[in-house]
């Protein structure tokens, strides 16, 4: 042995020599030689007990020896069962890939950090509840007004540095159809505080964000700089159009920095000092009541988070005590100053995606092992009959002096072939399920950015599946094969005798739990199938076939000069093209997003009321609400009448009429939105009531809707949104609407939606969750019924000698029926109820998810139950009849 | 495959056996025959070392680095595998038989004086 240079030979030769001297020894006291060797060697013992143990005492050797061998062994046994290994191959890879691309999108979204130095310095200030932040959120990350950064930024004792950023859609086209791309405003310090040099050019720094920069000066990214400009060296100095204002372009940050938002790739910075030249959100680094930005910063070595939010809630409230909005009620700058703020771990980034998809795919994680549950479930079924199958192989192992830890390491290297096979090739269909998982939660306008390529963690989670999978699947069979010891199983030969309940008590307890898991599965199928389909059937108060969103900006001194006309000429061309039958104007389109809601008094015979939870506003034109064929239930549309100066005047929907209405008749009656600062307050008549309509999202409940005119709009805006009916396809209309506008103004900014997309993206989640969370239910369906199948066929098998015999006997072939029946129908029912408890229990994690409806719906619950129990009868069905079947004297001769 | 039982029979003769090979030893290299006679004679017959523990301890020994072993010839004329103490063996006996001499003494005054049999 390689240990210690000796060698097996070595050792037998010195035993050898030992008998030898002794046995000299004994014929030297006169013994004949036979009966000198003789006594020697029975003096001595067992000298192959000796030699073995030698052998064993070398066991790091004997262990890889071993391993391999049994490897080579498990490889020879599988390839002569080429469709059992098929078959496990398969639902392993289903199951394991199924894993592997959730864990993936999970480890993206939700686990990587940032790809910069020390990641697991960087802290997010977060406020921590407690008050309220008054006024408008904007974009993303939304959480702090420039006044609040501005005095933020001087409190850095605790830190390395401190940044502030915030995502905007900026169009780079320098006039005609917009063209998106993902902006970032960032203060001075970031590339600085996340330590992200320059590829080329130089990036921004703190003196280049001050106030009063002017348009500033831009850094691309790496992907933007190759997409645009080609990887053009000669970039540096060149300018980019940013809502057609020329920027400078100073520098391309490196290939491997994607921007502080996992999800989102940035495509162009510029200081946050740019935003009053560009005119974005004019006003708002001086509003107290916009809230747009993120602030984050770098903890100075040896400070932890827990340290930076102490010293965050020492100097938060003076900050809020200076930036207090004039405008505010007592009660919510009250609120204002009640916030509290902290720093939480902010390695991984911002990212709006994270909050919207981590509930599903955690969700869908969750399905997905499940299924591969499931899956391990009917792979130890077949193991076990397997095994049974082998079982005189394993009892002559076994007769043969083989322990049993060797025979169960025998088997299970079997095990560990399978799933690491299963897990290779479910690894290669994880990244195709990954591309698809990626793409759902793509809208028609972005796709997110995901760094998808494997990393330790991702192989970790893989070596972990495999562990578990091998020992859920190998272990109880393995052990289970090599109870009997070697004598008894050697005689056990299954003739005659009936089986046994101990024998198929891991069967049984496979098929019930698998029965459970499929239950727990059809359910979450159907929970989430039925979700969606209410929320897609359900009726928004507007049709979306046919329409067509169209943002216009004017960009054109003639038309933002006279907005309310250049609207009116939009309209009016707008209606001329082929096709359109309607079309109006809306200021905040239904479900894209963006929505305005104030709280309002209504005022009744008795005097104002108190405000009831906030209102929808939307401005729109005449005809709006026949482009989207909302019906108007009383009064009238908007008309000419309705002019700056006149009577302010609104149409409500019916959820307003039901909330604040009081069982009076709503038209003529008058109410007064709560005006946040420095706003002139509106009386407005209430003139129609139309059908109720969805606007935030078709998700969210019916809020009560309010629509003013945007003929009586006294804020001038240089653009807004259209909405078009169409009775032609719609993308037709899209190429005649952009040729009608550009006869309008070459200068209009112009960008198309169609509504229909701006729906589907709005409930792509929930598609996403029923679409796959139908396709597993359906598989632990398939898997369970086939596990069911094959165990209820084997125990016929196995007692085809016994019913044979009952039938000579006399027994009636119902009888027979009956029993096997019997059997799986006491399966099915444990099955079922443990299925249905723990279904009741984990109901509650998918509630958020759910539309209209409740996890522990009784028609869902009824319908899953007996769908779970009709397939699974009909599996135990067959194998029944087939037993009732046999003919008894050819059961009974073939023994 | 080593069991339950192989592992206490090696633990209950580890102490003793390895003990009294090495001390044999101290008095120049020897076989394993020579060595288990040894210790028969040394102990007057008390001790019979049994012959299928002794290889596996030598080796043990071996293994350990307190013995070294060569193959010779034995005084008459025959092959064998002599052994003979390393200066680490040396040291390891020195503690060991203290060690040994501490356990019997209290274990001596645990027991208490020798009973006569009645």
């Amino acid at each position: 042995m390689w240990r210690h240079g000796r060698r097996q030979e070595d050792f037998a030769d010195e035993i050898r020599a030992h008998i030898e001297m002794e046995t000299a020894r004994l014929v030297s006291e006169g013994l004949s030689k036979v009966e000198a060797i003789a006594q020697a060697r029975r003096e001595f013992g067992n000298t192959t007990r000796v030699e073995e143990r030698f052998y064993e005492s070398n066991r790091l050797s004997l262990g890889l020896e071993t391993l391999l061998c049994d490897l080579r062994y498990g490889l020879r046994s599988l390839r002569k069962s080429p469709v059992f290994t098929l078959a496990a191959l398969l639902s392993l890879a289903l199951g394991i890939g199924a894993n592997v691309a959730l864990f993936q999108l999970v480890n993206a979204v939700m686990l990587r950090s940032l790809p910069v130095r020390n990641a697991q310095e960087l802290v997010r200030f977060t406020w921590k509840g407690g008050g309220a932040l008054p006024g408008n959120h904007w974009g993303f990350p939304s959480e702090f007004s420039n006044p609040q950064w501005e005095r933020l930024r001087e409190k850095r004792d605790v830190f390395a540095g401190m940044f502030a950023c915030a995502r905007n859609d900026f169009n780079i086209a320098p006039t005609g159809e917009i063209k998106l791309v993902k902006g970032l405003f960032a203060s001075g310090g970031m590339f600085q505080t996340l330590g992200v040099p320059a590829e080329l050019g130089r990036v921004l720094t703190e003196s280049d964000d001050r106030r009063g920069c002017g348009p500033g000066l831009a850094v691309l990214s790496h992907s933007f700089w190759q997409r645009e400009y080609g990887g053009s060296r000669s970039v540096i100095g060149r300018t980019v159009f940013i809502w057609t204002h020329p920027v400078e372009i100073i520098g391309v940050t490196p290939e491997w920095f994607h921007g502080v938002e996992m999800g989102k790739q940035f495509d162009v910075a510029i200081p946050i000092c740019a935003e009053p030249s560009l005119g974005i959100m004019p006003g708002v680094l001086d509003d107290r009541h916009t809230f747009w930005l993120g602030v984050s910063a770098r903890l100075k070595p040896g400070v932890t988070a827990q340290q930076a939010s102490t010293y965050l809630q020492a100097k938060i409230p003076a900050i809020l005590e200076a930036t207090v909005h004039p405008g505010w009620r007592p009660d919510q700058a009250a609120d204002y100053l009640k916030n509290k703020l902290g720093a939480a771990p902010g390695g991984n980034g911002y990212s709006e995606l994270r909050e919207s998809v981590s509930n599903p795919l955690l969700m869908l994680l969750a399905i997905a092992g499940l299924v591969l549950l499931i899956a391990c479930a009917n792979l130890a079924n077949l193991m076990l009959a397997r095994a049974s199958t082998r079982q005189s192989e394993l009892a002559i192992r076994l007769s043969l002096g083989a322990s049993r830890g060797r025979v169960i390491r025998q088997l299970l290297s079997e095990s560990l072939l399978l799933a690491v096979g299963g897990c290779a090739l479910g690894a290669l269909l994880a990244q195709a399920l990954t591309r698809y998982l990626v793409a759902s939660f793509a809208t028609t306008m972005d796709s997110p950015f995901l760094n998808l390529s494997p990393d330790g963690r991702t192989f970790g989670f893989m070596a972990a599946l495999v562990v578990v999978c091998c020992l859920l699947f190998g272990l109880a069979p393995a052990l289970r094969a090599t109870r009997g010891g070697s004598g008894e199983t050697v005689r056990a030969d299954n003739r005659g005798q009936t089986a046994t309940r101990e024998r198929f008590g891991l069967q049984r307890i496979l098929v019930v739990s698998q029965i459970a898991l499929s239950l727990i599965l059809v359910l979450a199928a159907l929970l989430f199938v039925r979700s969606f389909t209410k929320l897609v059937t359900l009726d928004p108060g507007f049709r979306e076939d046919g329409v067509l969103a169209v943002g216009v900006g004017f960009n054109d001194p003639g038309l933002n000069q006279h907005p309310v006309q250049a609207l009116e000429r939009i309209l009016d061309a707008l209606r001329h093209v082929p096709g359109v039958d309607h079309a109006a104007t809306v200021q905040d389109v239904p479900l894209a997003g963006n929505t305005w809601s104030q709280e309002i008094r209504m005022d009744h015979a008795t005097g104002w009321d108190q405000p009831k939870g906030s209102t929808g506003f939307n401005r729109v034109s005449n005809d709006y609400f026949r482009t989207m064929s909302t019906p108007l239930y009383a009064g009238r549309d908007f008309d000419a009448r309705d002019r700056v100066g006149a009577q302010d005047v609104a149409i409500v929907d019916q959820t307003f009429v039901e909330r604040f209405s009081r069982d009076e008749n709503p038209l003529g009656r008058t109410f007064l939105p709560e005006y946040g600062p420095g706003e002139t307050s509106h009386h407005y008549q209430i003139v129609g009531v139309v059908k109720r309509t969805k606007y935030a999202s078709l998700q969210s409940e019916f809020e009560p809707t309010v629509f003013v005119p945007l003929t009586q709009d006294d804020e001038t805006e240089a653009g807004s949104w259209f909405v078009v009916h169409t009775r032609l396809p719609l993308g037709a209309t899209t190429a005649a609407v952009r040729h009608a506008l550009e006869g309008v103004s070459p200068g209009l900014m112009t960008i198309f939606s169609p509504m229909p997309d701006i729906v589907r993206d709005s409930v792509r989640h929930e598609s996403l969750l029923a679409k796959l969370s139908g396709f597993f239910g359906f598989l632990a369906i398939v898997l369970a019924t086939v596990g069911l199948y094959g165990v209820s066929s084997y125990l016929v098998a196995q007692r085809r000698h016994e019913i044979g015999l009952r039938l000579a006997l006399g027994a009636q072939r119902r009888t027979i029926l009956r029993m096997m029946l019997t059997q799986s129908c006491v399966l099915l029912l444990a099955g079922l109820i443990i299925g249905f408890v723990v279904a009741l229990a984990a109901g509650r994690l998918a509630e958020s998810l759910l539309f209209e409806l409740k996890p522990n719906d009784p028609s869902t619950i009824g319908l899953a139950l007996v769908g779970v129990s009709l397939v699974s009868f009909l599996a135990s069905l067959i194998p029944a009849l087939k037993a009732s079947n046999i003919p008894p004297m050819a059961a009974l001769r073939e023994e | 495959m080593s069991t339950q039982a192989d592992n206490e029979r090696i633990a209950l003769l580890q102490g003793t056996l390895d003990l009294l090979i090495l001390r044999t030893l101290v008095f120049g290299a020897d076989h394993g025959l020579g060595i288990a006679r040894a210790i028969q004679k040394q102990s007057d017959d008390v001790l019979l070392v049994d012959h299928g523990s002794l290889y596996p301890a030598l080796q043990r020994l071996e293994n350990q680095g307190w013995i070294k072993a060569k193959w010779g010839v034995s005084s008459n004329n025959r092959r064998a595998r002599f052994y003979e103490l390393t200066l680490s063996g040396r040291k390891h006996l020195v503690i060991e038989t203290s060690q040994w001499r501490k356990l019997v003494f209290a274990i001596g005054l645990v027991l208490g004086p020798e009973e006569v049999e009645g």
